[in-house]
């Protein structure tokens, strides 16, 4: 029965922790917006799941009397959403969550009240949900709540490289973006430039208007670094990096996974046998890190 | 009671111990909030977005096995039992067009359609399958690639080596022997609804009952398979955060190497099927056609989070088999490939 009620709150929990995620634009630190609709189904399907649960809760408390209980009923789809709410605020979304949870529930009391009340009261003895399974799906929201809320930083470059290579693109709209006007473009559509011209050095001179973090790449002599952006397709799992060398000839030092603007016009330059874009940066300074940290393809 | 039954009480103090070091391992977590390394950071960040982006489909799934149990009657598939093996294995690879669940969700599923008599063959070429052949796979590989050869030798393989690896199962009509016992131990209390009713079978139940059983047989199940998944998850992130990706991206070339290579990053990366096609593009140039192939024909079939809900559902040989027989067909068809056929 104990467990019964953790696996309500975990899951509620859970529900909430994905509506807060969402209504504090946080949730893009994870995913590809394309895919925010699927988290807002969760969030839906997982309130729905834990006013079930808490239902059948109710059910097997009943003691024998032909009524149910209602004080307790009222009170927990009252409070327990109030609670979570005191332990995680500012969030619009998650009312509106709970305004919907909480008024199925009550649509469920009030077709319960009708029932018969004797008709559930054979006391069968539900098995209990292995306690692992409330464990492990209590780690989600431990490792949510307790570390901090980032996206990926250019530790993780370490073992992913900058790639030189630009992602072939999903959507025809994307593929549209070397028609991007060249103020407008990010590093994303720069590298693609390069990927898809055949002579890329036609764009030598023009100016470069840049948002991204530093990273250091071994690859770079002294007084050279990248700045990049991280791609994702899908969520965190599959981004890579793609970055444009800016040369940056003062002794201001800038250290790893700072975000900059960097303006500047552009040359290129050989890695390898790759011909990649050389920013001569004119200015750099330093920016608060932007709401949608990844560059979608 | 004598005190020392309380002080040596070895279950008792193994719980004991374990709390606290829980309590004390999410304190010194706590204190070490702002001062976490930020390779932490970036595996904490890697896990919830693979599981914020795996939760749906699991619910999907978990949903769909509910609606399977409380709409579908036991003794549905018998015409598929005791027809040509061929025929049930090949009716399970083609299921999933009914069935559109993703990896995550194909294992619950399956379970539920064993308790409602599918035949075993059947439901291992629709557990490998499924995950494929969907309409909404197909349709997202055939908005990255086209209407064209990588989508029809995907869904080709696919078929083919779903239904191989189903019809080795053929001669086996007993599930206990491939399925773990015990399964569905917690919802009987679930199922205690429809029995309180004593002699009202679920024809009886109204709409709002049968839907609240819904929800609840999902619940359950999103607490049983939801483990797996974490667990993959966290397997997953682990890996990608201490693991050089580079290092293998040098390896890759050659015909051999780079199948292994791309078969080995689908089961790293553990990517939902769904979206595969995307990550498996960003590849072309990099690898051969034909170990892209392989990336998406195996991906979805096997990868770390599904292993785990495999062992949960199937006892241990089926396991091995389920894994390494697509895998062996794979490297076979994709090898093979590489030899002929041209870029």
């Amino acid at each position: 029965m104990r467990r019964g009620y953790i696996q309500f709150m975990l899951t509620l929990g859970l529900a909430v922790y994905l509506a807060d995620k969402w209504a504090s634009g946080k949730l893009s630190y994870y995913i590809n917006a394309r895919f925010f609709p699927l988290t807002l189904f969760a969030v839906i399907a997982l309130s729905l799941m834990a006013m079930a649960g808490w239902l059948h809760l109710i059910e097997d408390n009943k003691p024998t009397a032909k009524k149910p209980a209602v004080l307790p009923q009222v009170l927990g789809i009252s409070l327990t959403p109030v609670l979570f709410t005191l332990l995680l605020p500012d969030a619009i979304l998650v009312e509106v969550v709970y305004a919907l949870a909480s008024m199925l529930g009550w649509l469920l009391l009030l077709r319960y009240t009708h029932q018969p009340a004797a008709e559930y009261n054979h006391a069968h003895e539900s098995q209990a949900l292995p306690r692992s399974a409330l464990v492990i799906l209590s780690l989600p929201l431990i490792i949510g709540l307790i570390a901090p809320e980032k996206p990926l930083s250019s530790a993780s470059l370490s073992t992913r490289g900058v790639s030189l290579n630009a992602p072939v693109s999903i959507s025809q709209q994307s593929t549209d973006s070397l028609a991007v006007e060249q103020d407008d473009r990010t590093i994303l559509d720069w590298v693609k430039l390069f990927n898809y011209e055949s002579d890329p050095s036609a764009y030598i001179g023009e100016n470069v208007n840049v948002i991204g973090f530093i990273y250091h790449d071994p690859r770079l002599p002294e007084g050279e670094f990248m700045v990049s952006r991280f791609i994702i397709t899908c969520c965190v799992a599959d981004a890579f990096a793609v970055g444009m060398t800016v040369d940056w000839p003062q002794e201001m030092h800038f250290e790893d996974n700072t975000w900059i603007n960097v303006q500047g016009t552009l040359d290129v330059m050989q890695i390898g046998s790759q011909t990649v874009p050389l920013i001569h940066a004119t200015v750099i300074e330093p920016v608060s890190a932007p709401e949608q940290p990844y560059l979608y393809p | 009671m004598k005190i020392t039954d309380v002080l040596f009480n070895k279950k008792r103090n193994l719980q004991l111990s374990l709390v606290l070091l829980a309590l004390l391992a999410t304190l010194g977590l706590w204190r070490l909030r702002g001062t976490l390394t930020d390779s932490l950071t970036n595996f904490a960040t890697v896990f919830l977005g693979i599981f914020i982006e795996a939760l749906p489909f699991l619910l999907l799934g978990t949903l769909a096995s509910g609606i399977v149990e409380v709409f579908v009657s036991p003794g549905v598939f018998d015409r598929l039992k005791g027809r040509s093996p061929i025929l049930s294995a090949v009716a399970g690879s083609l299921m999933g067009l009914v069935f559109p669940v993703c990896e995550c969700g194909v294992v619950p599923l399956v379970r539920r359609l064993y308790k409602k008599g599918l035949p075993i063959s059947s439901g291992i070429a629709f557990l490998l399958a499924a995950p494929v052949i969907n309409p909404v796979v197909i349709a997202s590989t055939a908005s990255a690639f086209g209407f064209g050869q990588m989508l029809a030798m995907r869904l080709g393989f696919t078929f083919l080596v779903a239904t191989i690896t189903g019809l080795v199962f053929t001669t086996i009509q007993d599930s206990s022997e491939v399925l773990q016992p015990g399964e569905e131990v917690y919802y009987c209390s679930v199922e205690g609804h429809s029995h309180a009713h004593d002699g009202t079978g679920h024809e009886t139940q109204t709409l709002f009952e049968k839907i609240e059983r819904i929800l609840l047989i999902a619940l359950d199940e999103l607490f049983e398979m939801g483990r797996y998944l974490i667990m993959g998850s966290m397997i997953a992130a682990a890996m990608q955060t201490f693991i050089p990706q580079s290092f293998l991206l040098q390896v890759g070339g050659g015909p051999v190497l780079s199948v292994l290579v791309m078969i080995t990053l689908a089961i790293l990366l553990s990517i939902c099927s769904t979206v595969d096609a995307f990550i498996a593009l960003s590849f072309i140039g990099t690898f051969t056609n034909a170990s892209v192939l392989a990336f998406l024909v195996y991906g979805p079939m096997v990868d770390i989070k599904s292993i785990m809900m495999f062992t949960h559902v199937f006892k241990r040989k089926p396991v091995i088999y389920l894994v390494v027989l697509p895998l062996v067909l794979v490297i076979l068809i994709s090898v093979s490939l590489n030899y002929f056929w041209v870029q």
